[in-house]
């Protein structure tokens, strides 16, 4: 195995060189999107100071999970691993009453970041350890897990409360925790980094297992051991380059008797079938058109009623993705026939305008139309697909479907203004059919509301869907991993099989909403324009638009919603055509004054 | 739920929280762990003396690593994703004419390696006919100008750009070519081996071939052997791990970190000004913000405990963290006190938006040569601490 690619500084086997050798897979491991996919890894934090572990995160784990080394013995570099359960998970029931305790500290989870600062953290919710044996001349690696099945601790006279009832029976059990299934997304984590890294699979796989007895403490602390059924002790054994790692096997199983696990035993077979032990169904990098077939992007739906702040969510959403080299391609439209929001974002991004009216009454295969030049042009993380402020979303999901071969389906985010909420609940059904599907709502604007208004809103959109997760932003700004998506995106997939089964009208007809675009050659006098704006008639809903005022430098962006309004300034380079679009109820049949 | 579990949550709920080993002992609760008991020691404040200097003048030569976004990680996704080497991109310099992801350091060079580093203009048009995306490049490089504690000053070069077209362009710009003729800079330090940081290397050595130039442990074989095609004849030095020395407040930090298409290591700089405080100086920060402002914090000594200013592309960290409250950039910089914020592009001009508007003091830009925006330091920019 070329160990360069893992880490080109010189090692000397020292306990720093462990330290920073297995900082740097981690750190690298992390910029490949396809380990995400395959280890539902979801971020880290690298704590350095004033003693240095590292936490994870993994889908389907509510929990934290902890590394670090705590020694460098007769060149292995031993790592302790950890899981710190969510205070709300059920696990919890299964840890010990100490650890529990130390799960409902109201610093627990800021605790979990440095863990190997706080002993009552660093001396339990231990799952097993790594020893890991780097070897620079035969350029191999040899890595050896330990955990144990269950982990299992009797309390001899139980556990009494205050007022002498029992939490724990005498002889009762006091933690059973499945260590060995906890170890299991790091350990699939930690191999499958190495596997893609070095683009290469082990060429040494072992199993070994060893009886273990469980543990039992009396009233004074002394813990004795109990025999007990099921504990079993795991060793997997794993090695990379072209050593026989005979004697460093033999090194670490003295004097532990253990018993070989024979392949065709379920665990053996299972372990296997994991990623970083068959690169066949997901090929690496050196075959790199290959492996982006692999990845589909995911698509977010971006819906919300016009002006709700949707433009900003994408804006914000970009940034973020960007700051961490992931990319994001866009698919948008406008009901008017100037796709404004293009103009919005002042970003490099991937773009792909459909103007023929809305995404969800075009015909199928216009969305597919688009994910394809996205796709061929930039290969984008994910797809924002942002619809129409009049869009009902119900109306997209079959067709949504269909293109679960290019895209996975993440979830239906919709942006809600909170100070125009409920009026528009009385006045628009679109309005409530995108609260209805969405998998996670933005309750956007708080800033301009009071605690009791938002509460009323908050109220009103769980009656409306009490699946969503709710939000509370302010110009949308929410990083997108605190969306999480993966978790709340349940409501999309049952929403689309209602859809399959109704036929769905193209509400946004049935609301008489309809747009009207006006050009604007002239220069405009600010004043009069606000003036302007403060008449125009309650049924325009919606202005957007580029201006010019006279006596100002640059060209300015016109956002107008339900009689309150602002202008935003453009950069000085931007110079685009001047326009305005209206948007509201019955414009045909209305008389609209440009402004002067 | 049993009826046990119910006792041991209201037992969990009506317990005091926050509480010790001892403390539960006493309630008949121990703790077991089969682990051998951790001894972990603690890292302790170095507080390296580095000297001081009278003031640090940063100019801007050109922060648009490349011009286009979607374009940059079209190639890079296209080729495969983040971890693919970057010599096999296809990336101008080193097209070969075989298309993207097919390319090589070996076949790359071998086409434009007689014209370097004396025809650059040549070598690019060989060059743009061989690469992907060669109007793509654009590149990073700024001018450190210091000014020791006796009046003295001394420059330095930061990265030396990706595309030879545009960065001779900005070096004539700023009049660095002549300062380079000159042997005016003392050095030429890369911060890491990146395409738009260390691939316009030709461009430095057209006008200085004997140059010192300070690279960070981690090169791979083929960014070494491009420090010697593109006519280097003068004194290379690679900073190890940790804190290396420049002169009397001035010194570079090497941090081990991985990077992106298979790049190794970034060094970042520090000066110390007197009686104002640290001035952390970086070309991406890859290695991330917080990463960057902690080591400073606990391995050098710099005037008043204080840090004074930073500079340069201000990445938070290089992977997302589990709690996405601790991905901001804005709290993460908060907390630190610098009377001075210089941004490049590379921050995000969002974030630079939401540093102004959170009341940060961030020095605003000219936004000219392509530079987009106001909100930070652009192309020509110049910046000064002290």
């Amino acid at each position: 195995m070329n160990l360069l690619e893992l880490y080109p500084s010189s090692f000397d086997g020292s306990f720093e060189d462990y330290r920073a050798f297995m900082r740097s897979v981690l750190i690298k491991g992390s910029y490949d999107g396809m380990l995400k996919k395959l280890t539902g890894y979801k971020g880290m934090y690298l704590c350095q100071q004033p003693k240095e572990c590292w936490t994870l995160k993994f889908d389907q784990f509510e929990g934290i999970f902890g590394m670090v080394l705590v020694e460098v013995n007769e060149g292995f570099g031993t790592f302790y691993l950890y899981y710190f359960p969510s205070p709300d998970e059920p696990l919890l029931d299964k840890c010990s009453l100490s650890e529990a305790l130390v799960a409902h500290d109201k610093d627990y989870r800021e605790k979990i970041r440095s863990f190997a600062l706080y002993p009552e953290l660093l001396e339990q919710f231990c799952i097993g350890s790594l020893s890991l044996h780097v070897t620079m001349a035969s350029q191999s690696l040899l890595l050896f897990y330990e955990s144990v099945l269950r982990e299992r601790v009797y309390a001899k006279e139980g556990v009494l409360t205050k007022d002498k009832r029992y939490v724990i029976e005498p002889e009762g059990l006091d933690k059973d925790v499945p260590s060995f299934r906890l170890l299991l997304p790091l350990m699939n984590f930690l191999n499958t980094t190495l596997s893609r890294i070095a683009t290469e699979s082990p060429s040494y796989f072992e199993l070994f297992k060893k009886r273990e007895k469980s543990m039992m403490y009396d009233s004074k602390g002394v813990f004795t051991c109990k025999e007990d059924a099921p504990t079993l002790k795991l060793f997997i054994a794993l090695g990379y380059g072209d050593d026989s790692f005979d004697s460093s096997m033999e090194q670490l199983l003295m004097g532990r008797h253990v018993e070989v696990m024979h392949e065709r035993m379920s665990l053996n077979a299972f372990l296997q079938k994991a990623p970083w032990y068959d690169l066949s169904e997901t090929p690496l990098g050196s075959i790199a058109r290959a492996c982006i077939r692999g990845v589909k992007p995911k698509m977010v739906v971006v819906t919300g009623f016009l002006g709700s702040g949707k433009t900003n969510f994408l804006q914000n959403y970009i940034e973020y993705e960007t700051e961490k080299n992931r990319f994001v391609g866009i698919i948008q439209n406008e009901i008017g026939k100037t796709g404004l929001d293009g103009k919005l974002v002042d970003y490099d991004y991937s773009l792909v305008e459909m103007d023929e009216g809305c995404v969800c009454c075009s015909l199928a295969g216009q969305l597919r139309a688009g994910v394809n030049t996205l796709m061929s042009k930039t290969y984008p993380d994910t797809i924002l697909l942002e619809t129409t402020g009049v869009a009902n979303p119900f109306n997209l999901l079959s067709e949504l479907h269909e293109l679960e071969d290019v895209v996975d389906l993440e979830a239906i985010v919709t942006v809600v203004d909170g100070c125009s909420a409920l009026y528009l609940a009385g006045e628009y059904t679109i309005f409530l059919d995108q609260i209805r599907s969405a998998d996670v709502i933005l309750l956007n604007k708080v800033d301009r509301m009071n605690e009791e208004e938002i509460v009323a809103v908050e109220q009103f959109l769980y009656e409306n869907n009490r699946c969503a997760k709710v939000i509370r932003t302010i110009q949308c700004d929410i990083h997108p991993n605190a969306l999480e998506l993966s978790l709340h995106a349940t409501t999309a997939q049952i929403a689309s099989l209602v859809a399959e089964e109704d036929e769905m009208i193209h509400t946004h007809l049935h609301d008489n909403l309809s747009s009207l675009k006006l050009s604007l050659p002239h220069v405009l006098n600010k004043e009069r324009f606000e003036s302007y704006l403060q008449r125009l008639p309650s049924s325009v809903f919606r202005v957007k638009g580029i201006v010019q005022f006279e006596n100002e430098p640059t060209q300015s962006v016109v956002q107008y919603v339900n009689g309150t309004y602002e202008f935003v300034a453009q950069h000085e380079e931007q110079i685009n055509e001047m326009f305005l679009v209206y948007i509201g109820k019955h414009m045909d049949k209305l008389y609209l004054q440009a402004p002067v | 739920m049993s009826t046990e579990q119910t006792t041991r949550r209201d037992f969990l709920k009506g317990a005091v929280t926050g509480l010790g080993f001892g403390t539960m002992a006493t309630m008949g609760i121990f703790s077991y762990s089969p682990m051998r008991s951790i001894f972990l020691p603690e890292i302790e404040r170095k507080m390296a003396d580095f000297g001081a200097c009278k003031s640090v003048k940063i100019t801007n030569i050109s922060e648009t690593s490349w011009f286009d976004n979607a374009t940059l990680m079209g190639d890079m996704k296209g080729a495969g994703g983040l971890l693919v080497d970057q010599y096999l991109y296809n990336w101008p310099p080193f097209g070969d004419g075989s298309g993207l992801a097919k390319g090589s350091y070996e076949r790359g060079i071998a086409k434009i390696k007689h014209l370097l580093p004396h025809n650059l203009e040549e070598a690019w048009k060989i060059v743009k006919a061989n690469s992907i995306h060669p109007d793509n490049a654009g590149g990073f490089a700024a001018l450190i100008e210091i000014e020791r504690l006796d009046g003295v000053k001394k420059k330095y070069l930061l990265d030396s750009g990706w595309s030879y077209e545009w960065m001779d362009k900005a070096f004539k710009r700023e009049g660095i070519d002549k300062m380079l003729a000159n042997n005016e800079i003392e050095a030429l330090i890369i911060s890491h081996e990146h395409f738009d940081h260390f691939w316009g290397l030709p461009v430095t050595m057209k006008y200085a071939p004997n140059i010192k130039i300070i690279i960070p442990d981690g090169f791979y074989k083929e960014g070494l052997q491009y420090i010697k095609d593109s006519g280097h004849k003068g004194e290379l030095v690679v900073h190890k791990k940790g804190k290396n020395d420049i002169e009397p407040g001035l010194c570079t930090y090497t941090f081990d970190v991985p990077i992106i298409s298979r790049v190794f290591g970034e060094q970042s700089i520090f000066a110390n000004v007197k009686d104002k405080g640290l001035v952390s100086i970086s070309g991406c920060c890859h290695q991330g913000i917080i990463q960057f402002i902690t080591t400073a914090k606990n391995e050098l000594k710099y005037d008043n405990d204080k840090m004074h200013g930073i500079y340069g592309g201000l990445h938070i960290s290089p992977f997302d963290d589990w709690d996405p409250k601790y991905d901001d950039l804005v709290i993460a910089l908060g907390g630190w006190g610098f009377d001075i914020i210089g941004c490049n592009h590379c921050t995000g001009l969002l974030t630079a938006e939401k540093f102004i508007r959170a009341g940060y003091p961030v020095v605003k830009g000219t936004a000219q040569h392509r530079s987009k925006s106001h909100a930070y330091l652009g192309n020509g920019d110049t910046l000064t601490f002290g």
